[in-house]
């Protein structure tokens, strides 16, 4: 995934500073800041201060993400890849799909980033967690 | 809606969004998205969205003497726009705004944050006879307050899990 996301965020061409965890051994991108671990406070930092948010599909990343109001990408973790036991993202993937962006392939995620980079200045939430019924019915009442 | 300025007639059709920091702001600025129109957001954060922002300073309901200067303020920027709507989601400042524009005969709607899950904001509860229309993102705080339920901002809380949000 780091792979994928470095490709795509190259591709942007632009000014985005980035930041990765890439985990023990994991490869290290040859842009951007990237660290083995980031310490849980220096995360939360980078979490609150970030404007797109890319991560596998566990719990703790996506609930802290999306309760900062931030885009999140999230893109599965999958046995067949060898990067978890089972295929249990997929399942939280799911769950979650209307709050974050699942990507599942390279071109997903190239594509929702890209998407986020060009967005990165309109809107303070993703724009996949809106609920454009509720702004319909407040208008009853403006 | 019609687009308010100020010092003329049209001023008089301004909206007005009030949200302290955080969630509120997030739920406010969350609607402009969708497409509310607003002239103006009164905040004490700075703005993600493309509307004009006047900065007011945050208070909390238990510091009267923060109140009362919030009310001074507010007083003064309404008194001046004249608002025909206006519409907050929180917390202390948009309840004292919603009050103030009461007086002046605008609109008044209030939205409840959606982290008030099983009860009512304090604020809310407060203002409620001064708001023309009240919303609560829950149905039964809508229900217990006579609000409206509208349905919730944002799509990905879930009623089912409503226990443990």
């Amino acid at each position: 995934m780091v792979r994928f996301a470095e490709v795509a965020i190259k591709r942007l061409g632009g000014d985005a500073a980035v930041t990765y965890q890439v985990g023990v051994g994991g490869y290290r991108p040859t842009s951007g800041d990237s660290y083995e671990v980031v310490s849980r406070p220096d995360y939360q930092t980078l979490l609150e201060k970030c404007d797109l948010f890319i991560t596998h599909a566990g719990v703790g990343g996506i609930v802290s993400g999306v309760s900062l109001g931030k885009p999140v990408i999230i893109m599965p973790r999958l046995a067949s890849f060898g990067e978890h036991r089972n295929d249990h993202q997929l399942a939280t993937a799911s769950a979650v799909s209307g709050a974050v962006m699942v990507a599942n392939t390279e071109q997903e995620l190239g594509e929702f980033i890209s998407a986020a980079y060009s967005n990165r200045h309109s809107s303070a939430v993703s724009a996949s967690a809106l609920n454009r019924s509720f702004m319909e019915r407040l208008s009853c009442y403006m | 809606m019609l687009g308010g300025r100020l010092n003329s007639a049209a001023a008089r059709q301004a909206a007005i969004g009030v949200a302290s920091s955080g969630g509120h702001l997030v739920q406010l600025e969350a609607l402009v998205t969708m497409g509310l129109h607003l002239d103006y957001i009164l905040s004490p954060s700075a703005l993600k969205v493309d509307v004009q922002s006047i900065t007011i300073r945050d208070c909390n309901i238990n510091q009267p003497v923060n109140v009362l200067r919030s009310l001074i303020s507010i007083a003064r920027v309404l008194w001046r726009i004249r608002p025909a709507v206006v519409i907050t989601t929180g917390a202390a400042p948009g309840g004292i705004a919603l009050v103030v524009a009461r007086f002046l005969g605008a609109k008044t709607i209030w939205i409840d944050s959606i982290a008030n899950v099983n009860k009512a904001s304090l604020t809310g509860r407060l203002v409620r006879p001064f708001a023309t229309t009240w919303v609560s993102q829950w149905e039964c705080v809508a229900k217990e307050n006579k609000g409206v339920y509208i349905g919730k901002i944002f799509n990905f809380f879930d009623s089912r899990n409503s226990a443990s949000i």
